[in-house]
């Protein structure tokens, strides 16, 4: 017998004479020594005739292999492996056995602290196709330790948006309101100034609004589209379509117009980050009907991004690009924007 | 998953924007109003009545609405037409106010500029880039630049005036140092360019003149130290004002333009000043002003090869005078001293004033060569100044004395180029001290070999030791002797004989002389005892370099012990059995050599208490014609009474040309070790390359003299050690 660690997990060989096994009593066994593996102490156990008498094991027609967890401190998680080993010396396929179990300690009264297979392989079977030559046959068992996670590996995931999004919520200790198309909202200037520098330069430059104690009025956005971005500008979340179900104004309005807005608004005031997160929302519902609507908010709104997107479209599929042309907002990009209309030419190589 | 973009999720369609304001062209003229009077209120200093958000705003629709041109072709000319106004105003400002009022105003302008960039930010961000134009705040520098700072009016007058005030800064005046540093700034914010070519290029040239002319007032009025203590102030004050108000590049330029005006320029006349110059500090020993010159003329380029230079030729010209000096020749201690004490103020003075820099020590040790080898006897003053030192200048010096000063006699032993030469002496002299044990301590004698192996090696002191050996071998040897022969000795003389190896000791002729019977006896008695023990040995009897102790009594009784050489313990006791002797009497029976003899009995008859024998006719010099008497009346008040031989301190001519022969005639074999070494080696070399390497291989002991090798050459070739190539006569061929 010979003890050797492979991949990592510790294994242990069995070189048994069969003639010599076959004199044996059932129950008798070998085992390998105490066996330290992540932390545990272990044994492999074979009983070349059975472990014990049973209805498919009257007169010791089976091989069994077991693992017995021999430390008596806790529970431990183990692999256990078992194969035979050929007449040339390679692991056979057929005879290759492993199980995944928690293994009680030693001693305890509950749980189960030994487990295999009773019938891990007929004798009759290694007779015929495991014993060598010189009357001898190996059998390899390998036991590895499952290493449960530390929770303190994994450092908490980032919750700082949730945070200040309950202060955008619950306006503690607000210093600014905005009045859009009539509704008021309660911010805190800091957190504005830190993530536009249109509102820094608002908030704390060196006109009007930088020592309003009354209410700021902002013009140009709806009240929808100020409380998504202000959302984002506490959060970092990008509103989801479900959001707008919830909305008292604009019940009427669709949720690519919303986005639409909102990546206006994103541009506006300096929100790189929300401005792809709405282009992205944009590009993952265009279609023929819309990409000449969402090519004009691209390249109005400074989103090359999204216009290399858009531009792209049209130069894929005959019939995409036919149906893509006869649309409204296809005639109004190629009234106001007619040098679109070069690039898309150079793109699908042809005649619009 | 398909390649026809995006799957459908919903099908919608977009609206026509809600908020979407059409700018007509009338609108967006009304709009620019909006912002331009805006612009114009906020150079008013009216921006806190504003609306950034109405602003902003707008600015934002004008672009967005493809009127971004319009918006930054209006912003420019406004600015430009504000920026015009307030050219006015500071042009109107009156004398002392102008640079107050032109940097208040650059302050509003750059207050006006963030506000104005804070509300085109939209514009900056997207309508700058793509249309290539310069981004607001960076077009407002720019038109100041162009409209405030070049302007002609402005111009020359902001440069004059920072001009006049560093000159009346320099002159003593105290001026507004913030207001210079906010206009400096101003320019430095405008671009370095601008600050480099709108100021600092003219500061530069009128600094030039300011200090050209300064330099050549100062040069006439000031002496040297003065000058230079002038120099360093103002480069000080230069440096001080680049901290307070100018920009940190402009240090090196101006500090190079003092050092170039004020040290460059006048470095030879500085140096050579009459009466304060670079001479008189090196005589005077003045550290703080050496030190500044050293300090301020590194700063321009070959000014410490200047000083230097001057260094040097004052070393060399006054060494020459000490070693050339027939004065100084007279005392060689005297002479030694005069030169360490030299080596020892210019340490000084490089160590303290030029910072231990190494090309002054090297111009110092070179100096030190030069002038200590003009003088040929200078390796044997070395010698005799070692030999006074260690006879009674160290006695009572603690080993640390002892070293420092040796140290230092060997600093000038390393400058020798006739190392050889101080060997020779060195050897005289120290058997002198040995065979007299007219010497401090050992232990500093032996710190001394230590001292001269370490230079020159082993070769070179082998002999020395040699000598220290003998005498430790000596001092066995007698007491050995007495130890076993005291029987046979009774009470005769006692005798202490030095056993001197040959060849150890330097060469002296050994005429015999009579020595005394009762001398005679125990010499004799010596040399069977020793030959008995050293098989093989042969001896021979330096009597010129004995010294004799004898007990003698006067006229009246009275009792001295005379210490005197062997030569004169001969001619004394012949009085033993004479009243009167003549001359030619002492002669016949001691067989004392002439020129010794009249010396040894100088110091008999014709020193004034030291006269213990009298001479007739009374005169101070000796003739063959004199007769000598026992001086009964001798006296005097010591017991012990040692009369020395009047002995030179240093050599006659004759003996000098004598020890100059034998060491000339002792460079032969060496020159001629080293030819057969190279030749050895070489097998075939031409004549010139042997006479280079011959003398590095010596050089180290003295250098060979070319015409010397040539015929040492020559001997080797009759001798058959080398062979002329048949071809080319000065080439030589080594025979094996």
């Amino acid at each position: 017998m010979s003890d050797s660690t492979f991949n990592s997990c510790f294994t242990h060989q069995f070189k048994l004479n069969y003639e010599d096994t076959e004199k044996v009593a059932i129950g008798y066994s070998v085992s390998s020594e105490d066996i330290l593996a992540g932390g545990h102490l272990w044994r492999i156990v074979c009983y070349p005739r059975g472990d014990r008498h049973e209805k498919e094991n009257k007169k010791g027609e089976c091989l069994s292999m077991f693992l017995r967890h021999e430390s008596e401190s806790k529970d431990a998680k183990a692999i256990f492996e078992a194969f035979v080993m050929d007449k040339e010396g390679t692991v056979s396929s057929s005879h290759h056995s492993r199980l995944v179990r928690v293994f009680a300690p030693k001693g305890s009264g509950g749980g189960i602290g030994s487990l295999g297979w009773r019938s891990f392989v007929k004798r009759s079977v290694l007779e015929s196709r495991y014993v060598t030559n010189d009357g001898w046959f190996v059998i390899v068992g390998a036991v590895k330790v499952v290493q449960e996670e530390d929770p303190l590996d994994l450092p908490p995931s980032n919750n700082i948006g949730s945070h200040l999004g309950l202060l955008l919520y619950s306006a503690a200790g607000s210093d600014v309101t905005f009045v859009v198309d009539g509704e008021r909202f309660a911010a805190h200037r800091a957190v504005l100034a830190a993530r536009s520098p249109v509102f820094k330069a608002q908030l704390f430059g060196s006109m009007a609004e930088a020592t309003m104690t009354t209410s700021i009025p902002l013009h140009g956005t709806s009240a929808a589209t100020f409380r998504a971005m202000l959302r984002f500008m506490y959060t970092d979340a990008c509103p989801e379509e479900a959001d707008d179900s919830d909305s008292d104004s604009d019940s009427d309005s669709s949720p690519g117009e919303m986005f639409h807005d909102l990546l206006a608004a994103a541009d506006r005031f300096d929100l790189d980050r929300l401005k792809l997160l709405c282009a992205r929302k944009l590009w993952n519902n265009v279609c023929e009907d819309t990409v000449a609507d969402t090519l004009i908010c691209a390249e109005t709104y400074n989103c090359p991004q999204l216009k290399r997107k858009c531009l792209g479209f049209f130069g894929e599929g005959k019939d995409f690009k036919t149906k893509a042309v006869l649309t409204d907002g296809f005639a109004r990009l190629a009234l106001e924007f007619p040098w679109i209309l070069d690039e898309l030419r150079e793109k699908v190589g042809g005649s619009a | 998953m398909s390649s026809g973009g995006p799957p459908r999720k919903r099908n919608f369609k977009i609206e026509a924007f809600k908020n979407r304001v059409d700018l007509d062209p009338k609108y967006a003229e009304r709009t620019w109003k909006v912002l331009e009077h805006a612009i114009h209120e906020i150079y008013n200093r009216n921006a806190s009545g504003l609306s950034f958000e109405e602003l902003y705003r707008s600015a934002y629709n004008m672009v967005l609405h493809k009127y971004g041109e319009k918006l930054y072709d209006g912003l420019q000319s406004t600015m430009t037409w504000r920026l015009k106004e307030i050219s006015k105003s500071i042009e109107a400002a009156q004398g002392g106010l102008f640079l107050e009022e032109l940097n208040a105003k650059w302050m509003d302008h750059n207050k006006a500029l963030q506000m104005i960039r804070d509300i085109l930010m939209y514009m900056d961000r997207t309508y700058v880039p793509t249309s290539h134009r310069t981004p607001v705040h960076e077009l407002g520098l720019n038109l100041w630049r162009d409209h405030i700072i070049h302007s002609p009016m402005i111009h020359s007058r902001l440069v004059n005036t920072l001009l006049d005030l560093i000159k009346r800064e320099r002159m003593g005046e105290v001026i507004n140092r913030g207001l210079m540093r906010s206009i400096t700034k101003m320019l430095m914010d405008l671009g370095p360019a601008v600050y480099q070519d709108d100021f600092e290029k003219p500061f530069l040239d009128v600094s030039a003149r300011f200090y050209s002319v300064e330099s050549q007032e100062f040069i006439v009025c000031c002496d040297c130290g003065n000058y230079l203590k002038k120099a360093e102030r103002r480069l000080n004050e230069e440096m001080e004002r680049v901290s307070h108000y100018l920009d940190a590049g402009s240090e090196a330029k101006i500090t190079s333009v003092v050092e170039k005006e004020m040290i460059a320029n006048h470095m030879h006349r500085l140096v050579h000043m009459e009466n304060s110059g670079l001479v008189n500090m090196l005589v005077d020993d003045q550290y703080k002003d050496l030190g500044r010159m050293y300090s301020l003329f590194r700063r321009v380029p070959d000014g410490l090869s200047t000083i230097r230079d001057v260094m040097t030729s004052y070393l060399r010209e006054t060494g020459k005078q000490l070693v050339i000096d027939p004065e100084s020749l007279k005392d060689p201690v005297e002479f030694v001293q005069r030169l360490l004490n030299e080596k020892d103020k210019h340490d000084k003075i490089i160590s303290v004033a030029f910072g231990n820099d190494k090309t002054f020590q090297n111009a110092l040790n070179s100096s030190f060569e030069y002038f200590l080898n003009l003088n040929s006897r200078s390796p044997e003053f070395i010698s005799l100044y070692v030999d006074d030192k260690l006879r009674k200048g160290l006695k009572g010096a603690t080993e640390e004395d002892v070293e420092v000063i040796l140290d230092k006699v060997m600093m000038l032993f390393r400058y020798l180029q006739e190392k050889d030469v101080f060997e020779k002496y060195y050897k005289q002299h120290l058997a002198k001290r040995l065979l007299s044990s007219k010497t401090v301590s050992d232990d500093a004698e032996r710190s001394m070999i230590v001292k001269l192996k370490t230079e020159c090696g082993y070769q070179f002191t082998s002999k020395l030791e040699g000598m220290f050996t003998d005498m430790k071998t000596s001092q066995d040897t007698m007491q050995d002797f007495y130890a076993k022969k005291s029987e046979e000795l009774g009470d005769g003389p006692t005798l202490d004989v030095h056993i001197l190896t040959t060849g150890s000791w330097p060469t002296q002729p050994s005429p015999p002389c009579n020595l005394p019977t009762e001398i005679l006896t125990v010499c004799e008695k010596f040399r069977a005892y020793y030959l008995g023990t050293h098989n093989g040995r042969r001896l021979t009897w330096q009597t010129n370099m004995g010294t004799a102790d004898i007990k003698a009594t006067f006229g009246k009784g009275q009792k001295h012990e005379l210490n005197v050489s062997t030569y004169q313990m001969c001619v004394l006791m012949l009085f033993n059995n004479a009243d009167g002797l003549t001359y030619k009497d002492i002669e016949r029976d001691t067989e004392i050599p002439a020129s010794d003899l009249k010396r040894c009995l100088q110091s008999l008859a014709c020193v004034k208490g030291k006269n213990v024998l009298r001479k007739e006719p009374m005169s101070k010099d000796i003739s063959e014609d004199d007769t000598f008497y026992f001086n009964d009346k001798f006296t005097s008040k010591l017991v012990k009474v040692k009369i020395g031989t009047v002995v030179a301190q240093k050599e006659s001519e004759p003996e000098k040309q004598e020890t100059r022969q034998r060491v000339e005639e002792d460079r032969k074999p060496q020159i001629e070790a080293a030819i057969v070494r190279i030749m050895k080696s070489r097998r075939v070399l031409d004549h010139n390359s042997i006479v280079a390497e011959v003398t590095k291989q010596l050089q180290a002991r003295f250098l060979p003299n070319p015409v010397v090798i040539k015929k040492r050459i020559e001997s080797l070739i009759e001798r058959e050690f080398l062979e002329r190539d048949k071809v080319d006569r000065k080439l030589y061929r080594y025979l094996a």
